[in-house]
């Protein structure tokens, strides 16, 4: 029987719970002996990143290598326009199911196609986190202030040029829309604030989209190995390799409901202007905002 | 009535080169030259790639006597035999908007089908030899080259190492390919320079140029690391040959046809160093304003070994 091959995305706007998943995933795979039959124990945090990043959506070394040419002598709208043809030839040159974390919104080229192939691609699992505790996180992470946070959330035309490419985030509410709105894409959503309440049944829900049949007993370890407060013990004790140089934390809070202590009734009422109607979608807004 | 192209006459890689393009990235000949090593002409390129390649991509195919290149919406190239270059532009692209894909990936295949080994790096004259820094494409090459340049050095190449088997380099280009914003942040004038290519903030800047070749003095590895500091390591021996296998900054799409086995035995012989510089800025395009921080520390350490070494 030829084994399955193609790519899962593990999609959030920044700073929505996508490492997490990435770190609870690691370990069911690297338990239940799928990355190595011979190893079926937990994966050292620091070595995840080894096995599931976000290389294929925001490193450029894979795409000249794919290319033949240096592609940053290309403008960043002409890359974009092959990134469809390369996640192709990225999807044939592997030879198991991969999955990749990823930021970028899901946009269309001037012709229509997604940008991230349907062909090769096994479907997504997106991520969605109150935009209003996000705020308080992307100011932290960005070392800017919460009001720049707030207006880079607003930003229509927002893109991370922080990795060598480029990646288009587009508004909170645009980012939210473009996944849960994608056609032809088998997608999964949740809820940051779900996965923090319901963890186990969340995580199974994953499991199950992913079609991987796991014990009971590896999800619940993976889950407890991937918990906020074991990756934030393990950052201040070991070192967290995927940490951005510049901040001091990379697992800060993790909690839901920050910003009810946090925010400004105008920064609240600003991050409403800017994104109720998705927020209201969601669950996000009650009768008293 | 046909009409004849203008032909341009340069000189580069120790080769002679006709061409129906404008290369200002070489040196101009003024006199037609009767048998050029490398010719560069405009015509019709396969749509489909070679008939056996050894290597593909997604948009180059590569075997021994041939290299086919595809920029898609930019022109398709054809390098074969060491000897000549074609190139099919789409309608309505300028010479401008290809011309650096020429320069780039077409001149190291060609080399490399000429049996040079073709490497990444940047080759600086010291001493009447050649120290090499190989580093990976956007790890700031034009930069290093930019500022040894500026500090009176002569450059050989800040891209494209053509090794002979005599273990010498030979010299490239008298331009370099420098960022708008590294150029600000080395007090390089642009406002006269040409863009490299339209819609790409890198400008084409004249360069001090080593116009002979040189033989090799030593290597540096250049790569970065999350620490602040700049790390120093020279590459014993007996881990030498891990280091070629990992470091050796060949163009990817030439790998498995590489030339590297049969120069190893030489190569060996050169001595090698590890430079881990410190990765405080995020953006790649960043990256080469490190260089302008810890230059010093690199020149003064290529000057000791040359000294010390002879």
């Amino acid at each position: 029987m030829a084994s399955r091959k193609g790519i899962y995305w593990l999609s959030s706007y920044p700073k929505s719970g996508n490492t997490w998943i990435k770190i609870f995933l690691a370990q069911v795979l690297s338990l239940s002996g799928l990355l190595d039959p011979k190893r079926k124990q937990l994966m050292p945090i620091n070595e995840v990143e080894s096995w599931i990043n976000d290389d294929i959506a925001v490193a450029r070394a894979w795409v000249n290598e794919a290319c033949g040419f240096n592609t940053a002598w290309l403008t960043d709208d002409e890359l974009d326009n092959l990134m469809p043809q390369l996640y192709q030839w990225y999807g044939k040159q592997q030879s198991k199911i991969t999955y990749h974390k990823i930021h970028r919104a899901y946009t269309y080229l001037d012709d229509g196609q997604p940008l991230l192939p349907t062909d090769g691609c096994f479907g997504a699992i997106y991520i969605i986190r109150n935009p209003l505790d996000i705020a308080i996180s992307m100011a932290n992470h960005f070392a800017c202030s919460i009001d720049d946070a707030i207006t880079m959330m607003a930003d229509r035309c927002y893109a991370l040029y922080y990795y060598p490419l480029r990646q288009l985030l587009l508004s909170w509410s645009m980012h939210v829309t473009s996944w849960t709105d994608a056609k032809g894409i088998n997608i999964l959503i949740l809820r940051y604030e779900d996965m923090l309440s319901d963890t186990f049944a969340i995580f199974s829900k994953v499991l199950q989209f992913l079609k991987l049949d796991v014990r009971e007993s590896i999800i619940k370890k993976a889950i407890a190995h991937s918990s906020f407060e074991a990756l934030q013990k393990f950052e201040q004790t070991q070192g967290f390799l995927d940490k951005p140089p510049m901040l001091k934390h990379f697992f800060r809070k993790g909690i839901a409901g920050d910003w009810q202590n946090t925010l400004s009734t105008e920064q609240i009422k600003r991050v409403i202007s800017d994104h109720g109607e998705v927020m209201r979608k969601w669950g996000y807004l009650n009768d008293c905002w | 009535m046909v009409l004849m192209k203008i032909k341009h006459y340069y000189a580069a890689f120790n080769r002679t080169i006709v061409s129906d393009l404008i290369l200002p990235e070489f040196i101009a000949i003024n006199a037609p030259i009767s048998k050029p090593d490398i010719t560069i002409i405009v015509d019709q390129v396969s749509e489909n790639g070679l008939a056996e390649p050894l290597q593909s991509g997604a948009f180059f195919q590569s075997n021994r006597e041939a290299f086919w290149l595809h920029v898609p919406k930019v022109a398709r190239f054809l390098v074969t035999h060491g000897q000549q270059i074609i190139i099919d532009p789409y309608s309505n692209v300028s010479e401008e908007a290809s011309r650096v894909f020429l320069i780039d990936s077409c001149f190291k295949a060609l080399l490399h089908q000429q049996q040079y080994l073709v490497l990444e790096g940047v080759a600086v004259e010291v001493a009447a030899h050649a120290v090499v820094f190989l580093m990976r494409t956007g790890y700031g090459k034009s930069t290093l080259a930019a500022l040894f340049s500026k500090q009176g050095y002569s450059i050989l190449t800040d891209e494209i190492c053509a090794i002979t088997r005599n273990m010498q380099i030979v010299p490239a280009s008298s331009m370099v390919y420098l960022w708008g914003n590294i150029a600000k942040q080395l007090n390089v004038d642009i406002q006269l320079s040409k863009l490299v290519r339209p819609g790409i903030d890198k400008y084409l800047k004249p360069i001090n140029f080593c116009n002979q070749a040189l033989p090799i003095h030593h290597f540096y590895f250049v790569d970065y690391h999350k620490r602040n500091d700049i790390e120093f390591n020279t590459i014993t021996p007996s881990k030498k040959f891990d280091a070629l296998q990992n470091e050796l900054c060949e163009p990817s799409y030439l790998k498995k046809i590489s030339h590297s086995s049969t120069y190893l035995s030489d190569i060996l012989n050169i001595p090698m160093v590890k430079i881990m510089c410190p990765r405080k800025h995020y953006t790649m395009k960043q990256m080469g304003y490190i260089f302008n921080e810890i230059f010093s520390e690199i020149e003064q350490d290529m000057l000791r070994k040359v000294q010390n070494h002879g």
